[in-house]
């Protein structure tokens, strides 16, 4: 924890300066946060549903929680054919793409949140921050159904 | 619509012409009225766009006396030369045209019909014996979108889309569909090859089913649809594995068998797509089945499509022996031409009409380079599952090469004259 800056951390607080958590501004909160004086949950509004990505991302910037998936993801572009299995399969890429529904690529330019899209014949990787290993808790988290059903087993997910 | 100026531009919803899945979710891009990137396409479509786009060397239609050289002529002298060969010729032969367009295609009947010409080619040898035997044992078949929307078992038998349609997985295994909103969760995917089936990844089951047992496989199959619990597994298949492929089609709520060409290609005198269609009957007694045969060439479904609007069946195997001239056009360079054509093609007069160079152009007597449909022509083509899907032209073709309609429109003109 001792590279987060207080920066860093005061980005992920709801920046209400409520004083719930006992200190005066959410930047007094960020500082007690670097220092282990406080933990997230110290945070009422943080409990929110809405702040839920951020508090996750909190605990993880923290160390107080192991993060479940992040990592890398790397496409084997010799074994890739273009078969579009992840870009249909991918959960993210269902709730942004309604084309991917019927098993139809994405847009092009994409939404901005899809993780996947065959350019050039090959699976190529987007964006990762809106993959489920980034932005999701629990099991989902854990998301890895792209490596699990790519035919060519083009996929890895490096923890 | 198009975006940007014409030499650089997004063309969205081209349709992809590497195989008849026909996807027609691709984006072009063109910069400097190059191809720059496709999205969407898989690697086949991918490499046919850049392959027509930016590498094929333009052709010119040409005039090989004795089939030597290669003189470079005029349109209307390579048109003249044909129409001389398709004059004097008493039994031609117009091969191929799987890979054009169905307005190409029908003009290609109405020539044949003009000339006499018997029609051949791998679409007849594959697409009519598999109609003429599932009509004959009450024909159930269907749409991809049906697939899509509300099958839930696959059964891809003799068949590896991922060689054949390499999108076909994503479309029907992986997508949700619009009635059916979950996917490969409850889908069950099924393949039935000769090979190991561990080859298939992301199988609900893979059985080894050696081509010699096929037929009793099918039998077991239907004994225990119409029991409605496994009968014995035939010899050669594992029980267990046949225990549970029993029981998936005994519980399917919409089963669909693909069937790839090996299959379709089967010896007429075998049962064995008459049994498959029979299969399909009896599962259809209880819930919805259906079979899809598995076209390859972009446009294949059409010239079965010419032939039942027709009434022309061409026999699915060509009479070679009394064939003197031939035509060829919509094939390939992966299209399986058959010893027979190259061996004709050696000894009688050809006409080659190729959208793309290829080493069969050695043999003919008049080359007229055309089109090719979906990349340098319009037109429309028929899916594997028969539904119609325009094609969109993305650039001029090369050398301002005719589409094959012209050519043959402007042969059939010359011979009416």
């Amino acid at each position: 924890m001792g590279n987060v800056s207080t920066l860093e951390i005061y980005k992920l607080t709801p920046k209400t300066n409520c004083k719930q958590c006992g200190k005066e501004t959410c930047m007094a909160f960020s500082m007690a946060l670097a220092k282990g004086e406080l933990q997230p949950e110290d945070c009422p509004p943080l409990l929110e549903p809405k702040f839920a990505t951020q508090l996750q991302q909190l605990k993880v910037l923290l160390g107080t929680v192991k993060k479940a998936g992040g990592g890398t993801t790397e496409i084997d572009s010799e074994k890739c054919d273009g078969c579009g299995v992840c870009v249909v399969v991918c959960p993210v890429a269902a709730r942004v793409e309604f084309n991917t529904l019927s098993g139809k690529g994405p847009c092009f330019p994409p939404d901005e949140h899809v993780v996947y899209q065959v350019v050039q014949g090959k699976c190529k990787v987007l964006k990762l921050d809106h993959c489920r290993r980034f932005e999701s808790t629990g099991e989902e988290a854990n998301c890895r159904i792209c490596e699990k059903v790519c035919p060519q087993k083009a996929i890895t997910i490096h923890e | 619509m198009a975006t940007s100026s014409p030499s650089n531009e997004t063309i969205p919803n081209v349709v992809c012409t590497g195989c008849a899945l026909l996807c027609d979710d691709i984006f072009v891009e063109m910069e400097d009225g190059s191809f720059k990137q496709g999205v969407n396409a898989c690697n086949r479509g991918w490499k046919k766009f850049q392959y027509y786009l930016n590498e094929l060397v333009p052709l010119n239609c040409q005039q090989r006396p004795g089939k030597q050289g290669g003189d470079v002529v005029t349109y209307d002298d390579a048109l003249a030369g044909a129409v001389s060969i398709l004059q004097e010729a008493k039994s031609p032969l117009v091969y191929g045209f799987a890979s054009s367009s169905l307005e190409d295609q029908q003009a290609i009947f109405e020539l044949a019909e003009k000339v006499g010409a018997q029609l051949g080619g791998p679409a007849f040898q594959t697409l009519i014996p598999f109609y003429t035997q599932a009509i004959n044992a009450l024909l159930y078949t269907g749409t991809l979108a049906e697939a899509i929307n509300k099958a839930d078992v696959f059964v891809f038998w003799n068949a590896d889309p991922l060689e054949s349609h390499p999108r076909l997985l994503s479309k029907v295994i992986y997508s949700r569909g619009f009635f059916r909103i979950t996917g490969y969760e409850v889908k069950k995917y099924i393949v039935i090859h000769p090979s190991d089936p561990d080859k298939f990844r992301g199988t609900t089951l893979g059985v080894k089913v050696p081509p010699e047992i096929e037929q009793e496989l099918i039998n077991a199959l239907r004994a225990s649809i119409v029991a409605g619990a496994p009968a014995d597994a035939p010899a050669g298949v594992d029980k267990a594995a046949f225990e549970k492929l029993a029981s998936l089609l005994i519980d399917a709520e919409y089963a669909i068998f693909f069937l790839d060409k090996s299959t379709l290609r089967s010896d007429s005198s075998s049962p064995l797509l008459t049994d498959l269609a029979g299969l399909v009957a009896d599962l259809n007694q209880k819930e919805r089945a259906m079979l899809l045969p598995l076209a390859e060439d972009l446009n294949s479904m059409g010239l079965f499509l010419h032939s039942l609007a027709t009434g022309r069946f061409p026999l699915a195997e060509v009479d070679w022996e009394h064939v003197d001239a031939i035509m060829v056009g919509g094939v390939e360079e992966t299209t399986e031409l058959p010893p027979q054509l190259l061996s004709a093609g050696k000894s009688v007069p050809l006409i080659f009409l190729p959208q793309e160079e290829m080493i069969l152009a050695k043999s003919a007597d008049i080359i007229i380079p055309v089109a090719a449909p979906g990349i340098t022509d319009g037109g429309t083509a028929a899916r594997f599952d028969g539904v119609a899907v325009p094609l969109k032209k993305v650039a001029e073709p090369k050398n301002a090469a005719p589409t094959t309609l012209q050519v043959i429109t402007d042969i059939i003109a010359r011979l009416s004259a």
